[in-house]
């Protein structure tokens, strides 16, 4: 019986497990990537393809090129993340689909409703057009001052029964290599969104400034909010561009702590310090309360919040300070001997010499 | 009036050497913990007040931000947005004019770091080294090379020739770079960066020539200031300076004591009585050579045209009285 029971409970267990990888495959998720040009053709034909498939998005499949050109081993082009700049003072925003943050699909509104919040430093909530750039879902976010800018998307829409809240996020940076022209404690206090039914927050560190980039190494922490309060022993997700995937349940105090592995391993000379990768971070909320939207009825409601980040390869991968020390020591020492034995082969012997005024 | 005068004898029998120890503390302590108090003077000074030393500065070496500048895309640099760099250079030509070379001999922390290096030589009484004329002939060249590499190589980047590892060429192989953020407990620039072959090759060198900062300023004094490019670029406006070195050659005796005392070795500055203007590249305006001056009024610095200091026998008498050891 107990073994039936156990049975049953695995069984209820694994179909949530599907049922939530089945959500997080079709996560939605705010980026700083733009799609590359050279598929600006071909969204239509997807768009029109895909308009029949399992999304209602008008989703494009994600046939995009490599800065190398590389194609994969399936002979499918796939995507190297590149995010925008952080020393500009406006960042484009598309939308994509999907917790493959390489290969998922760049994605336009899909016609539920849909709301844009941005929110400053300053706490200061602006509502924000969002455009359309080849059918695809596109904000360009000004930033007038130095700092961070959270980004908001809550697209609502009812499938079967059922209402999805997608809740997907993005922190954009204005950075400034000025650390003056930066308030610390602005930078370090975390933005927001009291309004939203569940939230992830990255927590800043206290000396974070603009320019610190999170790297490989680095323990991340991440804060799950609903309505601007802590939620408690809450399971939050993260997947890494290269497919690295965990998920962790929050603390007492609603916060999940993840270390960003090293996924970066190119040959020395193709290394580039400046490499970024993509994670995503993502949380699913299943209340049952009923309702109805646009006349369409729903008893049952499903939060997904997402939002991704980026790091860098950490400086302990390329820098290395015993060779540093032990170069400048090496030319101390043999400088310093060097300039000792010239001195010392200059120096003339005394030798006294002796003037006769007589002669 | 005789006020006036009083303040004047005054400040030319000044105890030179102490007024200027304490002078250079002060800079010091302004540019290089002057964040501590919130102090920020701008990115344009013309000394090397080191961008590398982040918050805790008081301000900024102008060599950094024109390295970025002449790093812009040729499209960018030739536009309008020049017009951020010219802004840029008249605020650091407005801060060059007031002081001319004195930021180097007073303000320049780098400088201060050399002659407390010198200080440590002197109380270990090893005797100090100087260049052969040869030598000064031919390694006087090597700050305008440094002066004109510092404009080609970030032009080149901006060009699309040379990669962008080596953005800011002389801030990598100052060592500003690596000893003044030293001040401020970080370290961080005392490691070889293996990212990029360039990155490896420019972080070497610049810790080479930490090292040799280190050997140079012990045996030779301001050692690096005489390779220094922000002093070459200094002397491209020096003339338009308020502050001038002056020199009356009819008032000179050539006894060569302002030579002796020159921690650059200017030959000219015993030498020449012809010219009025006796400043010359290497010149670091340390006005210790006014301050060793026995002939009243052979040699003086003027603000503006107006003697803020000069060579009198009692200044002279006074100082000698007091025991200099600048020789040893």
């Amino acid at each position: 019986m107990s073994s039936k029971i156990l049975n049953t409970v695995m069984g209820m267990s694994l179909l949530a497990l599907a049922s939530t990888n089945a959500a997080y495959a079709e996560l939605l998720w705010l980026t700083e990537t733009a799609p590359p040009k050279s598929s600006a053709t071909q969204v239509a034909d997807h768009a029109a393809h895909h308009h029949a498939m399992h999304t209602p998005t008008a989703a494009v499949s994600s046939t995009v090129v490599t800065d190398s050109g590389k194609h994969d081993h399936t002979g499918m082009i796939v995507l190297d993340e590149t995010p925008g700049k952080d020393h500009r003072p406006s960042k484009q925003v598309w939308l994509r689909r999907g917790d493959d943050i390489k290969k998922s699909p760049f994605a336009a509104l899909d016609g539920g409703v849909a709301y844009l919040t941005l929110i400053d430093q300053a706490g200061k909530k602006s509502v924000v057009e969002a455009g359309q750039e080849n059918g695809l879902f596109t904000l360009k976010a000004e930033m007038p001052e130095v700092g961070f800018y959270e980004t908001y998307l809550e697209q609502r829409s009812v499938k079967e029964g059922r209402l999805l809240v997608e809740l997907p996020k993005i922190e954009l940076l204005w950075a400034s290599c000025q650390p003056k022209e930066i308030d610390e404690e602005a930078v370090a206090k975390p933005i927001i969104n009291d309004a939203l039914a569940l939230e992830l927050v990255r927590i800043h560190k206290e000396d974070e400034g603009c320019m610190n980039r999170l790297v490989s190494g680095d323990v991340v922490n991440f804060q799950v909010l609903s309505y601007g309060k802590p939620i408690a022993g809450f399971p939050v997700s993260m997947v890494t561009q290269e497919g690295w995937r965990n998920t962790q349940p929050s603390d007492a105090s609603g916060t999940v702590a993840f270390t960003m592995i090293r996924e970066y391993f190119p040959n020395w000379l193709e290394f580039k310090k400046y490499h970024t990768d993509v994670f995503l971070v993502s949380a699913v909320m299943d209340k049952q309360e009923a309702g109805a939207l646009n006349g369409q009825p729903y008893i049952s409601v499903r939060y997904e919040a997402t939002l991704p980040g980026k790091y860098r390869p950490s400086p302990h991968d390329y820098r290395s300070y015993a060779w540093g020390l032990g170069i400048s020591f090496f030319v101390i020492v043999f400088g310093g001997l060097a300039v000792y034995l010239y001195r010392r082969r200059r120096l003339k012997p005394y030798k006294e010499e002796r003037v006769d005024d007589k002669s | 009036m005789t006020n006036l005068e009083d303040i004047r004898t005054a400040v030319n029998n000044v105890q030179f050497n102490r007024f200027r120890f304490w002078l250079q503390i002060f800079f010091f302590a302004l540019l290089v913990y002057g964040g501590y108090l919130g102090i920020e003077l701008g990115k344009h000074l013309p000394t090397f007040a080191c961008g590398y030393n982040k918050e805790l500065r008081g301000g900024m070496c102008f060599l950094m931000p024109l390295q970025h500048w002449m790093e812009w895309p040729w499209e960018k640099l030739f536009s309008a947005a020049a017009l951020t760099i010219l802004y840029g250079f008249t605020i650091f030509f407005l801060w060059f004019i007031a002081l001319n070379r004195g930021w180097c001999g007073f303000a320049c922390p780098v400088g201060t770091i050399q002659d407390w290096i010198t200080s440590l030589r002197r109380w270990t009484g090893i005797r100090y080294s100087r260049y052969s004329e040869g030598q000064y002939k031919g390694l006087g060249i090597i700050k305008w090379v440094l002066l004109a590499l510092m404009f080609l190589i970030p032009l080149g980047i901006g060009g699309g020739w040379f990669t962008h590892d080596l953005k800011s060429p002389f801030c990598m192989i100052c060592p500003g770079r690596t000893v003044v953020p030293l001040f401020g407990l970080d370290v961080s620039q005392w490691s070889i960066d293996f990212s990029s072959r360039t990155n490896m090759i420019m972080t070497s060198l610049g810790l080479l020539v930490t090292g040799l900062f280190f050997i140079g300023a012990f045996v030779k004094k301001r050692f690096f200031c005489f390779y220094c490019p922000m002093g070459a670029l200094h002397y491209l406006f020096s003339k338009a300076a308020l502050l001038r070195l002056n020199k009356e050659g009819a008032k000179c005796t050539r006894c060569g004591d302002c030579y002796r005392v020159c921690d650059l070795q200017i030959k000219e500055i015993a030498d020449d009585i012809q010219n009025k203007n006796i400043m010359t590249d290497d010149c670091i305006m340390c006005l210790k050579c006014v301050a060793a001056c026995p002939e009243p009024g052979a040699l003086k610095a003027t603000f503006a045209g107006i003697p803020i200091f000069e060579a009198t026998e009692a200044g002279f008498i006074t100082r000698m009285n007091k025991g200099r050891t600048d020789d040893k």
